[in-house]
């Protein structure tokens, strides 16, 4: 920290005032920059993409067609008087939708933004939050690449001994869909009130590309796989810093902020 | 949903294996198992309750005031008029809620001016004797909490899981039947299903005409309709056995007619409907169900009350032996005219099948969603429709079944069946996508057990998944089954190839970031605000609140917020100025733009004007980014278009000029309660140092201090002394601290300061 100290003498005395100190980082941004140190180091590049989305990009070209019960999954802000109706992003998946459109095969891409979910608020619920997504696509990409690449990012971002575990689980734009559980690096796996004595920690969802989500970007599935995965940056910057509530951060506090 | 353990085990032949061990398995190959739950059947809410301390009724001799732990570390306080125990007794308590035996329900009740939480209770309240002289007091090493059912001999426990189905087993899974077949696959059990054919269809006596008859408009909208009219019924209260099974999944039992089409529905996943045969209309002796689209202003009674308009895409099943008028929604809710009572001896059965779309949007359009939409609108299979109708006669004969109890028509409309495709899987394919080692024999295991046909071909298996699982239809569906039950963990790591060629550097990632760490050395502090608010120009057709009814069309607004909010804690923070920065997309003229807002506000103590502090920041970023970057004068609040200045900027080569971020932090929560202020100046000699002064100060001053600074720095040319202004920001995390508590602290300061040879405060 850096620490100025201007002095104004006169014939009488010196007042030394403290008149600036370097400000702070949104702990968001903090978590933002060490996600993107990481993963460039695994050869991921960052894209990015817009909020204002598209129902397209947002859910069908991700396999959730209209009226499918999986949208429920999501809380969608519609946006009034667009036609075709908009929305605010309810994840930031759509943005690989949209590099894929763009670039075609292989892609190996993060995409962190922040994404909008029209649910209750609470200590670890918010409106607005953010996620970073990622994309591995090329000819051989299979489930161990996804689970090798999610540990070493984790150990890196946590700065820990970490082991990871998959389990089952269903998001329409990828088959088999896992979730995946990290080692509680807070209790080595002790147990304590993060990870609800379990030993685990719930991190992010994940899963092999589904062929129909290669197909409507135009990637041949017969010929490309990968793996996608999402996760709650506000979730990693609560597990790494301890964050209590997550509300805590879209406030404009520096009683939170003046601590990063 | 909500998922009986008993229930399940009715559907395994062997016994269950422990529920702990069942979530377990079920987490880490199925759905994941949110929680498991015990209920205790026979004394349901009461808990042994440990007698922490006993306390006088202030205002009553002969009551006690009994503090118990609950097992939940917090101590409940409950009034009571037996004095038969002590301190350190473990007894049975009564909680919120509880219906004794006697009916009387346990509420929270005010007892000669003191609040009572739940009862302590006797043998004679529990229902097992007639008079009791006393609490029953527990001759147990039971851990306060433990429900009582657990300890008391002759109880029972109910174990439910709470189980997250995802949509794409919900099709074949919001069941008990569903559950327990996934069960029996993981631990190897033998699984007991329904019988699927009609087998009640012999009707008696069978030379009488049939009384029921079905007709479907469009068969697109019900797949399958399966009737029956059953008659000879008592429609009573349904037996124990059965309402402490919806309970236990947390439903009320009505009568049994009711009660046996929730039960069925919740066993095998099948929506089942009951009209009441008496209230419908016949045509030369015959009942007429008519399936057919929603009318242009047609409306009807539910069985919740109220009356629905019904909108165009919903199903409609009619009466058409009574000019047609709507008996119930098709897959969504019945009416109530058609409703079944306790009066009713005869019954149309109706188990169906609705179309997923039409569904979710009438349950949608109505914004009513039952436990039959909710399984209808993710397609459930047309095989579970007779499945389910023969359990609900079985089960109707039992439990509201007299002598003359028989089924008088049964009709099946199903004019297309289902047929299951065949998927071709390789153990190359599941390999080529797992990365895991499996052998066809692994293959064939995994999906025999999980009851698909398996057929060896000459270079691939072809494999047909059951009737009722609509969710595997590709490759990657089977690749997942054999996936999951073969076991993720059994994928060994292998890190990805390396990218071809350089990563790219995003600009925009790059350019930003150095901006927030160019602001962030001269002063700025980051916040991010939010997003939604009270004015814009793009407007949320669902908001949370009405003040955060439109996408923000500038920062700000709430940067000056923020600025407002933060001016407060200066103090607390120890800092002479507020300086804010947002970085963040708005939405304005038609187009979202990504923008950057900086605020200022100076402290009296700052040497520094607002525009001076913003100036700061235009410096550096001028600089910087090698552009001219120009803010808006003197207001206290800017804003500018970040994209226009990044069209200007060259293409970055390397991150690595950022500044490294990954330190580790530990975030403290600030307190809640009200902080107090406390100012010291005194006279020391020119000698003594800022920190010499500071360690007297600290040892004085205790837990409480959360921040402290020198604010004045005085030092006369005449004479030998120097003078220090220091100031303490006092804070409690548990209560609004008073002015007293502050000055006992300042009293011990200013007389460790004063003992000090040569100091004195002023």
């Amino acid at each position: 920290m850096r620490f100025t100290n201007a002095v104004h003498q006169t014939a009488f005395f010196c007042i030394i005032k403290p008149i600036m100190t370097e400000g702070h980082y949104h702990p968001i941004t903090r978590m933002n920059r060490q996600i993107n140190d990481i993963f460039f180091d695994l050869g991921f590049e960052v894209v990015d993409g817009p909020e204002v989305e598209d129902e397209w990009h947002n859910f069908d070209a991700l396999n959730i067609p209209p009226h499918h019960p999986a949208r429920d999954m999501w809380d969608t802000f519609w946006l009034k008087g667009e036609n075709p109706r908009k929305l605010l992003r309810t994840h930031t998946s759509p943005i690989q939708i949209r590099h894929m459109e763009e670039h075609g095969a292989p892609v190996r891409i993060i995409a962190p933004g922040k994404t909008f979910r029209n649910e209750a608020t609470d200590a670890t619920h918010e409106a607005q939050f953010y996620q970073v997504e990622g994309l591995l696509i090329a000819q051989d990409i299979t489930m161990a690449h996804l689970k090798t690449t999610l540990t070493t990012f984790f150990q890196k971002l946590f700065h820990a001994d970490i082991h990871a575990r998959l389990r089952p689980s269903y998001f329409p734009f990828v088959e088999p869909g896992v979730e995946m559980d990290i080692s509680c690096f807070l209790c080595e796996s002790k147990g304590c009130r993060v990870c609800k004595q379990t030993g685990w920690i719930e991190v992010l969802g994940a899963g092999m590309v589904h062929p129909n989500v290669l197909t409507n970007v135009g990637l041949d599935s017969a010929k490309w796989q990968g793996f996608a995965f999402g996760g709650g940056t506000d979730r990693f910057a609560m597990l790494k810093y301890g964050i209590d509530d997550v509300r805590k951060l879209y406030t404009g506090d520096l009683r939170v902020v003046n601590q990063f | 949903m909500l998922v009986s353990y008993d229930w399940i085990q009715d559907f395994i032949q062997e016994p269950l294996p422990p529920a702990d061990e069942i979530a377990r398995e079920l987490t880490m190959r199925a759905f994941e198992v949110e929680g498991i739950e015990k209920v205790g059947k026979k004394y349901p809410g009461v808990i042994v309750g440990h007698v922490v301390r006993i306390e006088e009724h202030p205002n009553a001799d002969r009551l006690r005031l009994i503090i118990v732990d609950l097992g939940d570390s917090e101590e409940h306080r409950i009034v009571c008029g037996a004095s038969n125990f002590s301190e350190g007794a473990l007894v049975p308590v009564a909680t919120i809620g509880t219906v004794l035996p006697n009916g009387m329900e346990i509420k929270v009740a005010t007892i000669r001016d003191v609040e009572s939480r739940g009862m302590i209770c006797s043998k004679a309240e529990l229902g097992l004797e007639k008079e009791s002289d006393g609490i029953w007091v527990l001759d147990s090493d039971a851990a306060p909490g433990t429900l009582f059912d657990e300890v008391v001999e002759g109880g029972e426990v109910e174990t439910v899981f709470d189980i997250d189905v995802l949509p794409n087993r919900a099709h074949d899974c919001l069941s008990h039947r569903g559950i327990a077949r996934e069960i029996a696959v993981l631990f190897g059990l033998t699984f007991t299903d329904y019988e699927s054919d009609l087998e009640f269809s012999e009707r008696e006596p069978s030379e009488k005409p049939e009384t029921l008859s079905v007709l479907i408009d469009e068969p697109e909208r019900c797949r399958r309709y399966v009737g029956v009219h059953l008659d000879g019924l008592v429609c009573k209260e349904s037996p124990a056995w059965l309402q402490d099974r919806l309970r236990s999944i947390g439903l009320r039992p009505k009568n049994a007619v009711v009660d046996a089409a929730n039960y069925i529905m919740f066993s095998t996943g099948q929506p089942l409907h009951a009209f009441d045969a008496a209230k419908l209309g016949q045509t030369s002796g015959s009942h007429m169900i008519q399936v057919r689209a929603g009318r242009k202003e047609e409306s009807m009674r539910a069985l919740d009350g109220k009356k629905y308009d019904l909108p165009e895409e919903s199903t409609v099943i009619a009466d058409a032996s009574a000019d047609g008028i709507a008996l119930a929604l098709g897959g969504v809710i019945g009416g109530e005219d058609s409703a079944v009572s306790d009066k009713t001896t005869e019954v149309i059965l109706e188990a169906a099948n609705f179309d997923p779309v039409l569904t979710r949007k009438t349950s949608q359009a109505l914004k009513l969603a039952t436990d039959s939409s909710k399984r209808f609108e993710n397609e459930i299979s047309p095989v579970l429709a007779p499945m389910a109708m023969n359990a609900l006669i079985v089960l109707l004969k039992d439990i509201a079944g007299t002598d003359n109890t028989a089924v008088r028509s049964v009709v099946d409309r199903y004019p297309d069946p289902v047929q299951q495709q065949s998927v071709s899987v390789t153990a190359d394919k599941v390999n080529r996508l797992l990365g895991t080692e499996v052998t066809e024999k692994d293959i064939v295991d995994v999906l025999t057990r999980l009851s698909f046909q398996v057929e060896k071909g000459n270079d691939a298996l072809s494999v047909t998944p059951p009737l009722d699982r609509l969710d595997v239809t590709t490759v990657p569906d089977v690749i997942e089954e054999v996936g999951r039950i073969y076991g993720y963990e059994t994928i060994t790591e292998v890190a990805p190839p390396s990218r071809d060629g350089d990563v790219p550097i995003h600009e925009r990632f790059y350019w930003l970031n150095v901006i927030r760490d160019e602001l962030v050395k001269v002063g700025f502090s980051e916040v991010m605000t939010y997003a939604l608010r009270k004015k814009g120009e793009l407007e949320i057709e669902n908001p949370l609140a009405e003040d955060k009814a439109f996408v923000r069309n500038t920062l700000v607004d709430g940067v000056a917020q923020a600025l407002e909010h933060n001016e407060r804690y200066t103090d607390l923070l120890g800092i002479s100025e507020v300086a804010l920065f947002e970085i963040g997309n708005v939405y304005r003229d038609e187009e979202e733009r990504t923008m950057l807002s900086l605020a200022a506000s100076p402290t009296k103590r700052s040497a520094y004007k607002t525009q001076e502090i913003l100036d700061r920041a235009r410096v550096a970023l001028t600089d910087t980014l090698g552009v001219e970057v120009v803010l808006p004068k003197d207001v206290p609040v800017v804003e500018i278009n970040i994209d226009k200045i990044l069209e200007k900027l060259p293409a970055p080569g390397t991150y690595d000029n950022l500044t490294d971020l990954s330190g580790d932090i530990t975030y403290l929560s600030s307190s809640v309660y009200p902080y107090m202020l406390r100012d010291v100046a005194l006279w020391v000699p020119k000698s003594v140092s800022k920190s010499d002064v500071e360690k007297v100060l600290l040892e004085e001053t205790g837990k409480l201090l959360v921040n402290h600074y020198l604010f004045d720095e005085y030092e006369p040319v005449e004479g030998g002394e120097k003078s220090y202004a220091f100031r303490f920001v006092f804070q409690s995390f548990e209560k609004t601290l008073s002015d007293e508590e502050v000055n006992v602290i300042m009293d011990s300061v200013y007389k460790a300061l004063d003992a000090k040879k040569g100091w004195k405060t002023r």
